[in-house]
């Protein structure tokens, strides 16, 4: 079969860009290309498969990485870094577009901006500023928090959120900055320094969103990290998204993953401090309850101890067993025959005088005892009773203070009497009134006595 | 004869107050120390009244200075009102929490 010899040479564009490819394919070099340059535009798509353009200063060229290629690729690419890609050139049949098909790629040195964090970082970790003896303490409670962010976007609204929900009371001043472009940096480092110099809060919050490389070199800028270091007052960063970070948040005093956790960080939970206060004023009031309802308690025992009953009960178990073995003695003689008690009435005076002697030695003995113990308890009783005194005033004035928060308050003489009649003042006199938060110093004007009291 | 389970001495002892100061650690706390002080010395203040083995006066003196304690904290958390302000070039601070308000919410 023949064709018109005007359509012998024409090719359809499909034969036409497969016929490209054969061309690329028989030259062995540009099927194994290694091409170097810098990666940019990065993405990776749902189904693997990843495109991007690889350039240098002078040209740029398409570049597609399928799924199973992209196993082999022992890094992760990221715009800005410069690699060495393997692969081939091809056209694609349906639409003609040519592409650098990537089946290989290797790291070619880092980035320029990559380069000069290191650089940078190991340059002031050197001099010690990350030191973690460098690091300030942040306020448990901070009077005012500054932030230093941009005015518009999410993180200046996520601060104040978390410290809305966390720490209402709080106080906030934003210096706002540009986060990112030229002369960012420049704006940063200022608003610290200023926070500084005119003392503008007591703790300072320095970040933004997260962000490439690129984006959040202001916060790898050298003289960023040196005003956070000069900085008297605390800096927590909170730059960028958890997996970044910058030479701020090696060099601030606390680093943030986030906004919002440095928020967090800057102030306590008010509902739990509150709780706890709370806690503490309900104890501190059932401990002085409790302690004056076990002295109350020990009076009430002092009161009814035996030790102040009457002191003969304690000689009269002796003068019984007395009593007992006197009567023994005497009817087991009643029980002797007549002349043996004859007999033994010269023994029974021997026996019986130093037992009547003994008797009243003892007896003697025994009251000088109870005499002496019914003396000390005297002065003892008497010491105690000045005691319990004492206590009972301790306990009327203390008693009052628990509920001096209700209204109730104590009024004193000017020589610190506790005044309870009408009776200890006189008209003139100065008196004060002691209220739970502070007292009174008051001049008697009238004194008016009740009637019927 | 004895007295069973109660030592006159140790008595006087407690009522005279002697060993007064032995189990304190913070001295006087005032309106002048943290927050975090102030909750300290208060969380002190309630051992040691709790554990009783202080003298009857220093009980007082120490609730005293619990209630003091504590007001002075419960007015440091009582204020709920917040300020947000953004500070201009010119140093002037204007109030920011409408800015806030109106696009966040």
């Amino acid at each position: 079969m023949t064709k018109p010899s005007a359509v012998a040479d024409v090719m359809t564009v499909g034969e036409f860009n497969r016929r490209i490819n054969l061309l690329f394919e028989q030259d062995p070099e540009m099927q194994r290309a290694r091409v170097q340059g810098e990666i940019s535009d990065f993405k990776r798509y749902p189904s693997g498969h990843s495109y991007f353009t690889l350039k240098d200063d002078e040209a740029a060229v398409s570049c597609v990485l399928f799924r199973g290629s992209a196993g082999r690729v022992n890094f992760s690419p990221q715009s800005g870094m410069k690699v060495i890609a393997v692969g081939k050139p091809n056209v694609y049949d349906k639409t003609g577009r040519f592409q650098f098909i990537v089946s290989g790629m290797e790291q070619a040195g880092l980035g320029d901006l990559y380069l000069a964090f290191e650089q940078l970082k190991k340059k002031l970790a050197a001099e010690g500023l990350f030191a973690q003896e460098r690091k300030l303490a942040i306020p448990y409670i901070p009077q005012r928090i500054v932030a230093i962010t941009s005015e518009a976007g999410a993180v200046i609204r996520d601060i104040i959120h978390v410290l809305e929900r966390r720490y209402p009371g709080f106080n906030l001043l934003l210096i706002p900055v540009p986060v990112q472009g030229k002369g960012a940096e420049l704006q940063i480092a200022a608003a610290i320094r200023q926070a500084n110099a005119e003392n503008l809060g007591d703790v300072i919050i320095v970040g933004r969103g997260g962000g490439s490389l690129e984006d959040l070199q202001a916060f790898n800028e050298e003289i960023v990290a040196r005003a956070i270091a000069e900085s008297q007052i605390p800096v927590i960063s909170a730059v960028g998204h958890e997996t970044d970070y910058t030479i701020v948040d090696f060099v601030s005093d606390l680093r943030a993953p986030t906004p919002s956790a440095a928020a967090e960080l800057a102030v306590p939970h008010k509902a739990r401090l509150l709780e706890r206060q709370e806690q503490l004023s309900s104890a501190l009031e059932l401990s002085v309850l409790r302690r004056l309802e076990s002295e109350r308690k020990r009076l009430r025992q002092l009161r009814e101890r035996p030790v102040l009953m009457q002191a003969a009960e304690f000689v009269a178990p002796q003068r019984r067993q007395l009593d007992f073995l006197r009567q023994q003695l005497l009817s087991e003689m009643r029980r002797l025959p007549r002349e043996a008690r004859n007999q033994l009435l010269p023994l029974q005076h021997r026996l019986s005088r130093p037992l009547e002697q003994k008797h009243a030695r003892e007896s003697k003995k025994l009251e000088l005892l109870s005499s002496r113990l019914v003396n000390i308890i005297r002065s003892r009783t008497a010491t105690q009773r000045s005691l319990f005194e004492r206590l009972l005033v301790s306990l009327d004035a203390l008693s009052p203070l628990a509920i001096l928060a209700r209204g109730y308050n104590l009024t004193y003489t000017e020589d610190k009497q506790l005044i309870s009649s009408v009776s200890e003042v006189t008209r003139g006199d100065t008196i004060s009134v002691r209220l739970q938060d502070g007292s009174l110093l008051c001049d008697v004007r009238e004194i008016i006595l009740e009637a019927g009291k | 004869m004895q007295e069973e389970n109660f030592d006159f001495d140790d008595w006087m002892k407690d009522m005279a107050g002697t060993d007064e100061n032995k189990n304190e650690v913070c001295s006087a706390v005032t309106d002048e120390n943290s927050y975090e002080e102030k909750i300290a010395r208060l969380e002190e203040i309630v051992s040691l009244l709790e554990k009783g083995e202080v003298s009857l006066e220093k009980s007082m003196e120490l609730f005293q200075e619990g209630v003091e304690l504590s007001n002075l904290c419960a007015k440091q958390l009582s204020k709920v009102e917040s300020t947000i302000e953004k500070l201009m070039e010119n140093g002037e601070r204007v109030d920011f929490s409408k800015t806030v308000d109106s696009d966040a919410r």
